[in-house]
């Protein structure tokens, strides 16, 4: 067809250039009625195939505007999440998102990879340059080059100029305190998914599912998290604890502010900590939370258990004795006391002296069953849940028998975590109420709705009364802080080497109650292996370690929570025991023990 | 007539895509408009996120505990120092002579800011000269 009508053409532009050309346009836009079809049909063939090019064209761009769009979309699935803020309890920031740069690859749009390598290494010189070229030697669609860059590294990777290398904007979670509250934070990853403490648990909060389902969440849109924690107490106890620690040559230590009747854990330190800005420090199994993973023998704090148990129940009353002129035998054990005093010791004197003959008495009376049951109701027997993830199960005897019941009388034998010993602490001074602790803000209210009564208020009050001849008259002198009628208690428990009670390494606790007469806090400092001291006369129990950093934490920290100093005592600090006859509680004691 | 009218319709089409295109580009305009704010806004809540970290960092209590350590010369506040409001005594009734023969001449009242009653300026005496 082509040849029937270019010969013609050949055949006019023959003769003479100029005239050619003419007669060529004066017979191409005449009317030749003999050719019309065949033009016709060369002009729809050639919009034919103009369309067919253009529909190719159109294919081809549905078929492949993916892969140009994967690149990104792989990048919005892996840039770090936004996380909410985590607050202090009067809005101090512990954690929050801040804003960095990414530097990302596209290898396969990179031309040379060897230059590209070389490039970026010489100006992000902590990368690995083999780790890197395999990467980028991988057939994938998107490769993190370096995740959090500064600004300065991002301008001279920009000036590189390299293709398949940009970047992206991501959340970076910041801590700006530090290790102060590291414990209770706990920390997230580069990806913004919370490893451990309040973060994981904000993501099991549903924030991982709404990540997950697509969301992509902006910081602004999330509403910050208020924990119980004030981060000015946190600190002044974590410094303390810190100081107590370096004096005393401990391993490890903690210490906690419990609010009894909330259950808000205001202040808490375990040391050695870590910073959750390098996160790696965590994994580091002496970095552990001393206060709810750690489980231990409480030693004598667990006596304010026993009594509360026997005065509760109704075995013995503040005016009862107990026999404790003898170490107490059982089989081929024998329990001494470390105060022995060799006579009949009334109920407040076994808390005072401390007492592990009372204690052990104290509880077989309640005996075997009953003191399982009342642990239990305590919630000793079982793992505490509060919003930290990291928790343990204490360690139960599995044959409880009554030896078992003599020695958790006086806290060995039974491990439990101090988090856990504290909620039963708080309970029987609190009034009675068992409030789980929390590391978020909530009000008393809140905390005691639903809560259960697990001792009369009656008991409570003789525990209050007993902490706080304690502090008077007794062991916890250390911590008797003037202005804030404190009340405490002592716990020593030696440490178990090589399956046998050593004599020479201990626990130290320490819990005191600020006011005694109107239970706000209860402090609590723990001490691993400290060490007798020439001014403690080499002594190495609770009173002269774990008791004198609790009082400097009480000085220190009770102003800053608000708690004003009172100077002159409360005239009728426990109305309930007067009314039962026991007006001595009300009238306060001086003299006593030195330790 | 017709001629007219057929102009008449003409630049009423040309005013009339004059016009649409103006609305056009000025949606453009505005739209880009938003989006540049969107942007600004996003970057300055960004700037702010870090400046409220970067404040929470510099002001953490170690920090101020180690600066206060190396600058100032205080002792940390006793228990003592901290009394209620309720003890802070009365306030004493005056026992000032001087001060009360002043105020019975009228000196005591307050006086006037001087710009309250000033006119203008004002002068030197040698201008008023």
């Amino acid at each position: 067809m082509p040849e029937a009508f270019d010969a013609p053409q050949k055949d006019a532009a023959a003769p003479g250039r100029p005239r050619g050309v003419k007669a060529f346009f004066v017979k191409l836009f005449s009317t030749d009625l003999a050719k019309t079809p065949g033009r016709i049909k060369l002009i729809a063939l050639v919009f034919l195939a103009l369309y067919a090019v253009i529909a190719g064209k159109l294919i081809w761009f549905g078929l492949h505007q993916e892969q140009a769009q994967e690149a990104k979309r792989g990048g919005g699935d892996v840039i770090a999440a936004a996380r909410p803020d985590i607050l202090d309890r009067n809005g101090e920031v512990l954690a929050t998102d801040i804003k960095v740069m990414s530097v990302f690859a596209e290898p396969r749009r990179i031309i040379d990879k060897d230059e590209a390598v070389e490039l970026l290494t010489a100006v992000l010189p902590d990368i690995d340059a083999n780790d890197l070229r395999r990467r980028l030697g991988s057939r994938k669609g998107f490769i993190w080059v370096k995740r959090a860059i500064t600004p300065k590294q991002q301008q001279e990777v920009y000036r590189l100029g390299l293709p398949g290398v940009g970047f992206l904007p991501e959340n970076k979670r910041v801590y700006p305190n530090g290790p102060v509250a590291a414990h209770v934070l706990g920390f997230a990853n580069l990806d913004g998914v919370g490893i451990s403490g309040l973060e994981k648990y904000i993501d099991g909060q549903g924030l991982a599912d709404l990540h997950g389902a697509g969301f992509s969440l902006a910081p602004e849109n999330l509403a910050p998290i208020t924990s119980s924690l004030d981060l000015k107490a946190t600190y002044a106890v974590r410094d303390e604890l810190a100081k107590g620690i370096a004096k005393f040559k401990a391993k490890a230590g903690g210490a906690v502010i419990l609010d009894v009747n909330t259950g808000e854990v205001v202040a808490m330190a375990s040391l050695p900590d870590y910073d959750p800005n390098t996160p790696v420090d965590a994994l580091d199994p002496n970095h552990i939370n001393r206060i709810s993973v750690g489980v231990y023998e409480m030693g004598s704090t667990f006596k304010a258990i026993s009594v509360a148990m026997a005065l509760d129940l109704g075995k013995v009353n503040l005016n009862s004795r107990v026999d404790a002129r003898d170490s107490l035998r059982y089989g081929r054990f024998t329990i001494h006391d470390f105060h022995a005093q060799h006579r009949v010791l009334t109920v407040p004197e076994v808390f005072t002296y401390s007492s592990n003959i009372g204690a052990a008495r104290l509880a077989l009376m309640v005996g075997v069953e009953g003191h399982k049951a009342f642990l239990r109701k305590m919630g000793q027997l079982t793992r505490l849940h509060t919003e930290l993830p990291e928790t343990a199960d204490p360690l139960v005897p599995k044959n409880w028998g009554e030896l078992n019941t003599m020695t958790i009388a006086f806290g060995q034998g039974l491990n439990v975590s101090p988090l856990q010993a504290m909620m039963a602490v708080g309970a029987l001074s609190n009034g009675g109420l068992l409030v789980n602790p929390t590391f978020l803000k909530r009000d008393a209210a809140a905390a005691q709705h639903g809560a259960p009564r697990v001792v009369k208020a009656e008991t409570s009050e003789s525990l209050r009364y007993l902490m706080r001849l304690n502090a008077e008259i007794g062991s916890a002198k250390k911590a008797n802080v003037e202005g804030y009628f404190i009340g405490g208690k002592t716990g020593t428990a030696d440490k178990i080497v090589h399956g046998h009670y050593s004599s020479d390494r201990v626990f130290t606790t320490f819990m005191a109650l600020m006011p005694a007469d109107k239970p706000k806090y209860l402090i609590l400092t723990l001490m691993d292996e400290p060490q007798g001291l020439p001014e403690t006369a080499g002594y190495r129990t609770a009173a002269w370690n774990s008791g004198s950093v609790t009082g400097k934490i009480i000085e220190r920290a009770g102003p800053l929570l608000g708690l004003p100093p009172r100077f002159e005592l409360p005239t009728q600090p426990f109305p309930l025991l007067a009314k039962l006859g026991y007006g001595m509680a009300n009238t306060p004691q001086t003299g006593g023990r030195e330790h | 007539m017709v001629r007219f009218l057929n102009i008449v319709a003409v630049l009423a089409l040309v005013g009339s895509a004059i016009y649409a295109y103006s609305i056009k580009y000025e949606t453009i305009f505005h739209a880009e408009r938003i989006v540049k704010l969107k942007h600004e806004i996003k970057a300055e809540q960004d700037e702010i996120a870090t400046l409220r970290a970067e404040w929470a960092h510099l002001s953490r209590p170690e920090r101020v505990q180690a600066l206060a350590d190396k600058f100032l010369d205080l002792q940390p506040v006793a228990l003592r120092q901290i009394v209620s409001a309720d003890s802070v005594p009365e306030k004493s009734a005056r026992a000032d002579q001087i001060g009360d023969k002043l105020g019975a001449l009228g000196l005591a009242d307050p006086t006037n800011t001087p710009s309250a009653i000033a006119t203008g300026a004002p002068a030197t005496p040698a201008a008023q000269r």
